[in-house]
């Protein structure tokens, strides 16, 4: 029973995410959809449209990994739909006293991956899937993002433009864009649930939540403003246009850095919640709270 | 008779609200033993400290000569109900137990089917747990402390939710299952459960356990 097995920690991460799955509060994932669409997706298709020109297909999605306005809702509302992980309500303890607390830990990391591997995923079909036939699939920028300032002078500075920034399309690729996009947002989830799980093991699980709000409100506030202490906070990492300027070839900070600087503090926090877990108290939702 | 949970004045602080207060007991093998308690006096909680869900904050508990928290994390071989069972709404009462069964594979479908058929329920319904009664929900999770056999079971008030009738079938399973050698031990508010089933009764109050009969 004390040895690991990954077959346990599968189950368990499969129990966990249809839990998750039908949660009632999966309701705010729609309203976030449609507000993504109001506020990144209509608005490039409208100057799509405007242009006749299409678009490139990962834009959309890439629009809302890095627009300055939208970078506070995509990990507020993640952190919303997992905020009570890990879960813990009466069905949990059927299945706890039949493992041990390694193969918890690691059934919650595994269904970590899953949740977020599913959230983003909805942003991208989401994002990218409505505008499917109005859309190219060639490795470079649309003249909606690049040109369209230069055609319509006087619309130039609304808020379509500047979702997709020079710090973009100057630097890289759209589809090493979404590629770098995907995978830094994830690791920002996968951080997200590595933070509740040490909340939770050191039995100060409500105090955690409000820590990482400020950790993410702080780290869009400094991103948007582009202070140099962005760097200690890891939504500036998530956000590829951050690590650009407009024109110089140089990064103010590499991609591999961010991709270390993300799994070192993940690294760090499972260490931190396989050494801890060992004095957690199993307690329902009620009694934590 | 050999003990198989051995308690060693045992404390448990939370909040900085004394929950159990140097507590020591021994339960010996193939016996019933009763808990009895007003809410809060830490019935509960004394048996999720034997279930392992929680440390705690003094003392040692040792079940079937394992120490929780350092020779395993949880007791093994134990069957538990504490508080309401809970289960996965949108599942048949036979798919959640599969789930539970699947995480050891020590069972196949013909134990759990047997388990729920020895608590009254049918294994082949399909209703989704979400429709099943208070009463149904506790026999399901009767079914599921029981399914792969163990030596100990845990149960916190069991009896909750059910009808004169479920309380009787409850009552003759619980002693059928002393009969085969199997050790339980039992919360509840009911005087009768405890009288009628129970070869020793102990009193919680105040995180204090005290000892009443059969000692």
């Amino acid at each position: 029973m004390n040895k690991l097995s990954l077959r346990r920690a599968w189950r368990i991460a499969y129990i966990e995410y249809y839990k998750w799955i039908v949660n009632p509060r999966m309701c705010v994932a729609f309203s976030m959809i449609i507000f993504v669409w109001n506020f990144a997706v209509s608005p490039l298709m409208l100057l799509s449209r405007e242009m006749e020109s299409p678009l490139n297909f990962f834009e959309p999605f890439i629009a809302v990994l890095n627009s300055k306005t939208l970078c506070l809702i995509t990990p507020s509302v993640y952190l919303f739909l997992i905020s009570d992980y890990p879960r813990l309500d009466q069905n949990s303890f059927f299945v706890i006293c039949r493992i041990n607390k390694f193969d918890w830990i690691l059934g919650q990391y595994l269904f970590s991956i899953f949740s977020a591997l599913t959230f983003l995923s909805s942003i991208l079909l989401c994002s990218c899937i409505p505008n499917i036939t109005n859309t190219f699939m060639a490795n470079g920028w649309s003249l909606v993002v690049t040109r369209y300032g230069i055609y319509f002078p006087q619309d130039s500075n609304s808020f379509a433009t500047t979702l997709i920034t020079k710090e973009l399309y100057n630097q890289i690729s759209p589809n090493n864009a979404a590629f770098i996009s995907f995978v830094m947002t994830f690791l920002y989830m996968i951080l997200i649930t590595n933070l509740l799980l040490l909340f939770f093991v050191l039995n100060v699980k409500k105090i955690g939540i409000s820590i990482i709000a400020l950790v993410i409100a702080f780290g869009s506030a400094f991103g948007i403003i582009k202070s140099s202490i962005m760097w200690f906070f890891p939504m500036a990492h998530t956000m590829v246009s951050l690590h650009y300027t407009e024109y110089f070839n140089e990064p103010i900070m590499k991609i591999h850095y961010s991709v270390l600087y993300f799994l070192g503090i993940i690294f760090f926090l499972l260490i931190l919640n396989l050494i801890f877990v060992k004095h957690t108290k199993f307690l329902s939702i009620n009694e934590n709270e | 008779m050999k003990n198989i949970i051995e308690i060693k004045s045992i404390s448990l602080v939370i909040n900085k609200s004394g929950i159990l207060n140097s507590v020591s007991i021994n339960y010996e093998c193939g016996k019933i033993h009763g808990l009895i308690g007003r809410n809060g006096s830490g019935k509960t909680m004394l048996m999720k400290c034997i279930c392992g869900f929680i440390k705690p904050t003094k003392g040692e508990i040792f079940v079937d000569g394992k120490q929780i928290g350092k020779d395993c994390d949880f007791s093994e071989s134990t069957g538990i109900i504490i508080e309401t069972p809970g289960f996965i709404p949108y599942y048949s009462g036979y798919k959640n137990l599969k789930l539970l069964a699947d995480l050891n594979r020590k069972i196949g479908a013909s134990e759990i089917k047997n388990a729920m058929i020895q608590v009254g329920l049918d294994p082949n319904l399909k209703r989704h747990v979400k429709k099943y009664s208070l009463g149904m929900r506790q026999r399901l999770g009767l079914a599921q402390a029981i399914m792969e056999n163990p030596d100990l079971l845990i149960l916190d008030e069991p009896m909750n939710g059910l009808d004169k009738d479920g309380v009787a079938d409850m009552r003759k399973y619980l002693l059928n299952l002393k009969e085969h050698g199997k050790t339980i031990l039992i919360a509840s508010h009911s005087a009768e459960d405890i009288d009628v089933l129970c070869d020793t009764v102990c009193e919680m109050d105040k995180g204090i356990l005290t000892k009443l009969k059969g000692w």
